[in-house]
């Protein structure tokens, strides 16, 4: 007996063993240990950051073939339903909600309204499923919001921070409310 | 208000504790002998140790979806507030199947460690008596508990969509490649396993001829279910590949439609296996039209139970309203195409169990297990594909057309099976011990192998919460408040596995 149980051990071993060199490998892969990085500033870096991190915007959206995600909108050119990056899309759709609200419209109102009130415009063949992205569980402060914003403006479009941080039209509203909830 | 717990319990935990109830009572006809208060004190066993499990599923089902707490995060409500959170019950029937499927194959092991080391003939017959039961045990809790699992992951992702999100496409989507590995495994080991123990009964030649069709089903199978939708590549393959991360077939296999489509085959292909083994000695059969009224009843009411199963989501389908699912309206088509599907299913039922009265009992499975595949595999497998450009939203109804179809296929196949064969002349006894020692290796990995894919799934329930000791209400403010990687996770499961398995050892063996 004393002999099948080291047979048995030893076979468990280099079970345990195969299972431990998948997760190293899979880990190795996907870009090795990640820990909580502090996030700072309000720049398209920090939003590229908390895009495919913290704000866990990459699990519904990819950007291009970054990414694999297709629960919601491509916001890079994917296919012959995206054709134009975000950056360059949101002008666009500016343009669109104008005239569904007969409010002025800027890209960065369009894009502060997608992050502050998504429910607002839902992209045709896709559900209205957007969480609050400043309440918990994501809890994004309202600098990290405006980054993500700066990301987004970058794909395609111009950078403009001064229009996140003071909105023309529409988004001045949005920003209130984002930064009353979150201050809250 | 009431005193009671049972008018704020949703349906499902009704159903789950009335099971519960219904098993309590029904057991008391045991109790004619003392075979029967042996079989009656396990039955009190099982009960009492489930709901010790689901006292302690509801500390950690409220961590993942705190009930009784107001905005501000502060808990307002009582002690059965917090105990009737949205996921208690969801993860109390997945983990009692993931035990009933455990217990089998650990008892497995133990018998296989006994027929590695057995002596005599004596001996290895009996623990090859007990590895055959085991693994019954083991796979009648494994077949349904991919359900059980999706069912859990729905009501997840109904209480968080980003708790939901981040478990099948955020952070533990590798986890889930894993995951697939590990179960994929047991089902092609278990396979494996009746595959060999049909050497030992006479009679099962007949139906080897399958086994390599199975064999590849189950192969092809898997190795899509593990096909990522974006593929790890090094900057050198990504150009060769067009600078596209997604490979140009491989990218679909990656996509849940194609993952719903191949763990129906499985679980169908498991099944079939399964049928093909139990059948193995069935010599000459009694017609199912000489067994009396019998058939006719119990053939009539499963029936009914598989035609409501199928039937009423048919029916829900055609009702289904697009804008439920923020879809234009032209979209319901979609919809009553499967619909359409699964009233055809329900007439393969009825048409099943005219074929099996009239003593056709054989085309009568082949017809609802053919047509079953048929819908939830291919069909379904090629039109969740269309669904996902068109009507994305919609693509969660497909599955569970998918389940329903698949849940009634197994319930009603194994209810004519038991008449087919009911009484039956043998072939000949079963040759126990006659089992090679790598057959008993087999059940060594299925022991294994659902140890480490319990600490698996442990791990994404738990890490689901991210930084959150109680999700949405109390933050992990401290750095270590980050997700371990998949390869800490394999170190913490696997040594976790090797001194659960060593000091299970030493306990049956009253070593300590």
């Amino acid at each position: 007996m004393g002999k099948a149980l080291l047979k048995v051990f030893v076979f468990m071993i280099v079970l345990v063993t195969i299972f431990l060199w998948v997760g190293h490998t899979i880990t190795a892969m996907t870009g090795g240990e990640r820990k909580s990085q502090a996030i700072v500033g309000i720049n398209p870096e920090a939003g590229e950051a908390i895009f495919w991190g913290k704000g866990r915007c990459s699990t519904c959206h990819s950007i291009g073939d970054k990414g694999s995600a297709v629960r919601c909108p491509n916001l890079g050119v994917f296919g012959e339903k995206f054709t134009l990056p975000i950056g360059l899309r949101a002008a666009e759709r500016a343009k669109e909600r104008e005239q569904q609200t007969g409010k002025p419209y800027t890209a960065v109102d369009y894009l502060l309204e997608c992050v502050g009130n998504p429910s607002a415009y839902v992209v045709e063949g896709y559900k209205n499923e957007m969480p609050t992205v400043y309440a918990p569980p994501i809890s994004l402060t309202l600098d990290e919001v405006k980054a993500v914003i700066s990301y987004l403006q970058s794909q395609g479009g111009e950078v403009n921070i001064e229009a996140i941080s003071n909105p023309p039209g529409e988004g001045k509203n949005l920003l209130n409310r984002i930064a009353a909830a979150v201050s809250a | 208000m009431g005193m009671g717990i049972g008018h704020r319990l949703h349906g499902d935990g009704r159903a789950f504790i009335t099971v519960m109830i219904l098993t309590l009572g029904g057991g008391l006809f045991l109790l004619k002998d003392r075979k029967g208060v042996h079989l009656y004190m396990g039955i009190l066993l099982n009960i009492f140790g489930t709901l010790i499990m689901m006292l302690a599923n509801s500390w950690v089902s409220f961590m993942m979806s705190p009930s009784g707490v107001d905005q501000k995060g502060a808990f307002i409500g009582t002690a059965i507030d917090a105990l009737l959170n949205p996921l208690w019950i969801p993860l109390a029937m997945h983990r009692m199947m993931g035990n009933i499927a455990f217990g089998g194959f650990i008892a497995g092991a133990y018998a296989a460690v006994k027929f590695i080391g057995a002596k005599t003939d004596e001996e290895r017959a009996h623990y090859d008596w007990m590895g055959y039961i085991s693994n019954f045990v083991g796979i009648a809790g494994l077949l349904p508990l991919p359900f059980a699992g999706y069912y859990f992951g729905r009501e997840v992702y109904s209480n968080s969509a980003v708790m939901g999100n981040n478990m099948m496409g955020g952070d533990f989507s590798w986890t889930f490649i894993m995951q697939a590995m590990l179960v994929g495994s047991l089902f092609l080991i278990s396979n494996y396993y009746l595959w060999s123990g049909m050497g030992r009964i006479p009679g099962a030649e007949r139906y080897r001829g399958y086994i390599k069709f199975l064999l590849a089903i189950i192969v092809i199978s898997f190795a899509i279910w593990l096909t990522p939708h974006n593929l790890p590549l090094t900057g050198e393959e990504v150009g060769q590949m067009g600078g596209s991360q997604y490979h140009p077939t491989l990218k679909y296999l990656g996509l849940m439609p194609a993952k719903n489509a191949v763990v129906n085959f499985i679980i169908l292909s498991t099944f079939f296996s399964f049928l093909l083994y139990k059948r193995g000695n069935k010599g000459k059969t009694i017609p199912v039209s000489q067994q009396g009224r019998t058939p006719k009843i119990v053939l009539s009411i499963i029936g009914l139970l598989c035609l409501w199963l199928v039937g009423q989501y048919a029916v829900y389908l055609y009702g289904l309203d697009p804008k439920e699912l923020d879809l234009p309206p032209d979209r319901a088509g979609y919809f009553r195409t499967v619909g359409t599907l699964l009233f055809i299913n329900c007439a393969a039922i009825i048409i099943a169990i005219a074929l099996t009265l009239k003593d056709k009992g054989i085309i009568a499975q082949y017809l609802y297990i053919g047509v079953t595949g048929f819908n939830v595999t291919l069909f379904l497998g090629v039109y969740g594909f269309v669904v996902m450009e068109k009507a994305s939203p919609f693509l969660r109804n497909i599955a569970v057309s998918q389940f329903t179809q698949l849940i009634s296929c197994l319930i009603l196949v194994t209810t004519i099976d038991s008449f087919l064969f009911k009484n039956a002349e043998s072939m000949g006894e079963m040759k126990w011990g006659k089992m090679s020692i790598r057959s008993q290796y087999a059940l060594l990995v299925l022991c294994i192998v659902i140890t480490l894919n319990m600490g698996l799934m442990g791990f994404i329930r738990s890490g689901l919460r991210t930084d959150w000791h109680i999700y949405g209400v109390l933050k992990d403010a401290s750095e270590w408040a980050y997700t371990p990687s998949n390869y800490t996770m394999t170190q913490m499961v696997g040594s976790a596995a090797i001194v659960f398995l060593v000091t299970g050892d030493l306990l049956l063996r009253g070593r300590i």
